[in-house]
């Protein structure tokens, strides 16, 4: 890709694969039947970049995600429990794949499975006056790519805890997508992100949604607090979890020195 | 997602156009009921008469909470009710008398907000005036006995006097009498029960501030379905509530869009939807322009294409064998061109639902697309050609097309059921939906077929082939499946390009064999005809075996077709040793055709396009104009052709 797109200060690119992906449609879901979304949520990929290393001292801003594998999706019958009655229920849900890579009709070198590129940088979190001294520029971002390297510090899932996934760096816009010479499809009202207390000071939780354009591939979210783009629905009052360095916090410095001493332990040898 | 915005935008789109009056989008505010009791009036509100006639889908004015009622205070609808709603002192015969009291305030409001409709006022006064129980009475219409009302007689059954739902009909100057045919007065209904609540909260569909309900529609599939596309009445358990303390917090929908939604959604499955036991599959247009339906097979598809655009039936010459190739495509073309005019005109988007509903009461979408109207066009076309083969479904029933996805799945996966007279093949009602489901994407998506299905497809025509009797219920299936799943595995072999007609230069290893099991079964039928024996060919017996090995089975084949060789050898009938010379020819230029090593091989199994010569071979050998007219004669075209009679 040519484009000149200047990134802002701490941004990671990976990439993000799974056999199925399950970007819940809130409409369907009160109902206990899930369909999935056909493009990936802003919160969903907030939360693969949370896996991959958070600190509550900054908030990840998802840039861009692209879609790699032409769209396609799979139903299946589920039995998930009753939580008050034994026994269970029966549901369906229809997960979202994508298409397999094969170099001829009988023969597949990827399988079936979603596929991303995902631009994404963090900025500090200004709610938490607390957490001012663990701001270091620098630090944080050595550890979010190590642990990127390393395939994220906790498990990677695509919406639902059971699409497990992987990620791993990779340079935005490489590779050729199925979706490269598409244009641009317009999407209808959909779910973007949820505003938790936390990383909005307002002490109350929300929901945004927004109207995607999938532009040759690749979706540009807007910020959640993008008046333009985002349509808000207040949903309740909500107390913000408190955060203290030394408390329920381990802060930069000790991080940042423990992951040294591990990699000069583990050698030079070390594979990411 | 946007499916919801999809059927929203349809509906308005759709409502009130000229070209669906035979069959309208059902108004806002408003059920399908099933009444039985009709009253008519008079102006003033004076009774006239009344009848027992049942109708089905008499429009029915609802609030948003009398559409789902239930409990212990059950709210009333307007104008159309139960009789225990409309009657006032149903407490005398055991009813319960709160239901007229919400009964006439539901009314009475309308009325005051400034409604000028005569009809309504009339049923207003004539119900305040209490009579109508009595009226009934006198009229005979509802029988007492010993103080209590009978059962009425509608149709076949019987049903409680109480819970007979009421329709009206007013003689007035104006318009007509019927209240529930009144189109101006559903929109008057709906104007008003749009209004009721000043509410407004965030439609999560729209993104607008409007009225919204928790209430969703149901009744989409029939006017009996209880299963709702959006429900969300968990309150104990966790399908919602954690992060969200109610249903308003999780999900929120416009009260007009909702409805818009789902009566379109209830009309488009009414007239375009293809039902598969509770699952619909549903294509449509916004602008509910005629489109090719997905689920059907070719045939199916050109007589609705007739239908739709109004075609001319062109003379079909089915012509030469080679010929019914392109006479499809022909065909297949000038209904897609003919679908593509109508929908270029609007550049519209055809959307792809499909709905099944694992458990009562609750209904899922399997499958959503959305295509520009060219790409769904194309799709279908390619679908089409692909699969395209002669098909024979018994009855008279033959064509030259694609299965659909329901018969592809009767050729993979059904079963012998029933007993004695009633038996046939059928497939489990579960594994059809599924099949269908999986291959929706192969038509839409143009995914390529699971490998699975055609597996199963050719194993069971296999079986079917080996054990063939005489009976028509199994042969009969044996040629339907021959067909489907030929279709299958040319439609899944593009490359390949497999031809509806014999091959000639074809030299793949399957392919032969196949055309030779076809020589050798008509070579033991012809001398079985002659002798008028009616069982079938050993040839046939050994399909199954012949699938797996090739060589050792023919060997044993050749073996048995000795004595009908000389049977044929020893007939007097003059054409019965050129018949058989020409047969042992073409044995022998098959066999020539062969790799020596492909054909002595004993590592594997054949592929499933010995299925396809097999076909072709037979259908060239029992075809009449393969022959030159001078050299046959009435017998030797006497042989039971079973894959394509001459009708």
């Amino acid at each position: 890709m040519n484009d000149r797109y200047r990134t802002p200060l701490n941004t990671i690119e990976f990439r993000v694969w799974a056999r199925y992906a399950m970007f819940t449609d809130p409409l369907t879901r009160v109902g206990g039947e899930k369909c999935s979304y056909h493009l990936p949520t802003y919160e969903a990929l907030k939360g693969i970049c949370k896996s991959i290393y958070w600190k509550p001292t900054f908030i990840w801003y998802v840039d861009q995600a692209r879609l790699m594998r032409r769209i396609r999706t799979q139903t299946k019958g589920m039995k998930p429990l009753s939580y008050n009655a034994p026994g269970n229920t029966l549901a369906i849900y229809t997960y979202l794949t994508g298409d397999a890579r094969s170099a001829s009709s009988t023969e597949v070198t990827q399988g079936a499975g979603v596929e991303y590129q995902v631009r994404a940088h963090f900025e500090w979190n200004p709610h938490q006056a607390a957490l001012e001294s663990d701001r270091v520029d620098g630090k944080h971002f050595a550890i979010a790519q190590r642990s990127l390297e390393r395939g994220g510090r906790q498990d990677i899932f695509l919406g639902t805890r059971d699409c497990q996934g992987y990620v791993g760096p990779c340079r935005f816009g490489s590779d050729a997508g199925d979706y490269d010479n598409d244009g641009e499809l317009q999407y209808g009202l959909m779910f973007h992100s949820f505003d938790y207390p936390d990383e909005t000071g307002a002490g109350r939780l929300a929901t945004n949604f927004w109207r995607p354009r999938l532009v040759n591939g690749v979706l540009t979210f807007p910020r959640p607090e993008d008046d333009r783009q985002i349509v808000k629905k207040d949903i309740r009052g909500m107390v913000p979890k408190h955060f203290g360095l030394g408390q329920n916090l381990q802060g930069i410095e000790q991080e940042y020195s423990a992951t040294e001493a591990d990699t000069s332990a583990m050698g030079a040898g070390a594979q990411p | 997602m946007s499916w919801l915005q999809r059927l929203s935008e349809t509906y308005d789109a759709c409502f009130g156009r000229e070209q669906f009056a035979n069959h309208p989008l059902p108004p806002l505010s408003s059920v399908p009921q099933r009444t039985q009791l009709h009253v008519t009036l008079w102006e003033g509100g004076t009774f006239q008469r009344a009848e027992i006639r049942e109708l089905d889908n008499t429009t029915m004015f609802v609030t948003e909470d009398s559409a789902g009622r239930s409990g212990t205070k059950p709210a009333a609808n307007p104008l159309t009710d139960q009789l225990e709603y409309c009657a006032l002192g149903v407490d005398r015969f055991g009813g319960d008398a709160s239901k007229f009291e919400r009964f006439r305030t539901t009314l009475e409001n309308w009325i005051e907000s400034g409604l000028l409709d005569k009809k309504v006022k009339a049923v207003y006064t004539y119900v305040t005036a209490g009579s109508m129980l009595d009226d009934l009475l006198r009229e005979q219409v509802l029988l007492v006995q010993d103080g209590e009302l009978q059962k009425v007689k509608v149709g076949k059954s019987k049903l409680d006097p109480l819970k007979l739902w009421v329709r009206w009909s007013v003689y007035t100057a104006e318009r007509q009498a019927e209240t529930w045919s009144d189109t101006l007065l559903a929109q008057c209904w709906a104007e008003y029960d749009a209004n009721l609540s000043s509410e407004r909260a965030l439609c999560m569909m729209s993104g607008d501030l409007v009225r919204t309900t928790q209430k969703h529609p149901k009744r989409l599939r029939h006017s009996g379905d209880s299963a709702k596309l959006i429900s969300a009445n968990d309150n104990e358990g966790f399908t919602y509530l954690g992060r969200f303390r109610s249903s308003e917090e999780a999900l929120t929908i416009g009260y007009l869009n909702t409805q818009k939604a789902h009566n379109a959604l209830r009309w488009l499955i009414e007239r375009q939807g293809t039902r598969h036991g509770d699952q619909v599959i549903v294509s449509w247009s916004v602008c509910a322009d005629a489109t090719p339906r997905l689920a059907f097979n070719s045939a199916q598809l050109f007589t609705q294409a007739d239908e739709d655009l109004e075609l001319e039936n062109e003379a079909d010459d089915a012509g030469y064998q080679g010929d019914t190739g392109q006479a499809f495509a022909r065909r297949l073309n000038r209904l897609i061109r003919g679908y593509g005019a109508k929908l270029k005109e609007r550049n519209d988007v055809v959307t792809v639902m499909a709905l099944d509903s694992s458990t009562d009461g609750r209904m899922a979408t399997l499958y959503y697309r959305e295509l520009k109207g060219s790409e769904f066009l194309e799709r279908i076309e390619r679908w089409h050609k692909a699969l395209a083969w002669p098909q024979n479904f018994g009855n008279g029933n033959r064509f030259v097309g694609a299965p659909a996805p329901r018969d592809i799945a009767r050729a993979a996966y059904a079963r012998k059921v029933g007993e004695g007279a009633k038996r046939c093949f059928e497939v489990d009602d579960k594994l059809l939906r599924a099949t269908v489901n999986r291959l929706l994407p192969c038509i839409v998506d143009a995914a390529p077929i699971p490998r699975d299905v055609i597996r199963a497809a050719v194993a069971q025509t296999i079986r079917l082939g080996s054990t063939r009797t005489m009976k028509p219920l199994e042969n009969e299936e044996f040629a339907r499946s021959l067909g489907v799943t030929c279709a299958l595995i040319k439609g899944s072999k593009l490359e390949e390009d497999f031809r509806m007609s014999l091959q000639e230069q074809r030299t793949t290893r399957a392919y032969l064999f196949g055309r030779l099991l076809a020589i050798a079964e008509s070579i033991e039928r012809t001398a079985l005809e002659i002798a008028e024996e009616k069982r079938e060919t050993a040839a046939s017996r050994y399909m199954q075996a012949f699938a797996d090995r090739p060589f050792e089975t023919w060997l044993i084949i050749a073996k048995s077709l000795k004595p009908y060789e000389a049977r044929l050898r020893a007939n007097p009938k003059p054409w019965c040793a050129s018949f058989l010379k020409k047969r042992q020819d073409l044995i022998a230029n098959v066999g020539d055709l062969f790799d020596p090593d492909e054909f002595t091989s004993k590592r594997t199994r054949l592929d499933s396009e010995f299925l396809l010569g097999y076909y072709c071979q037979y259908v060239a050998l029992t075809s009449k104009r393969t022959r030159p007219a001078a050299e046959t004669s009435n017998d030797e075209d006497n042989t039971n052709d079973k894959f394509n009679d001459q009708d």
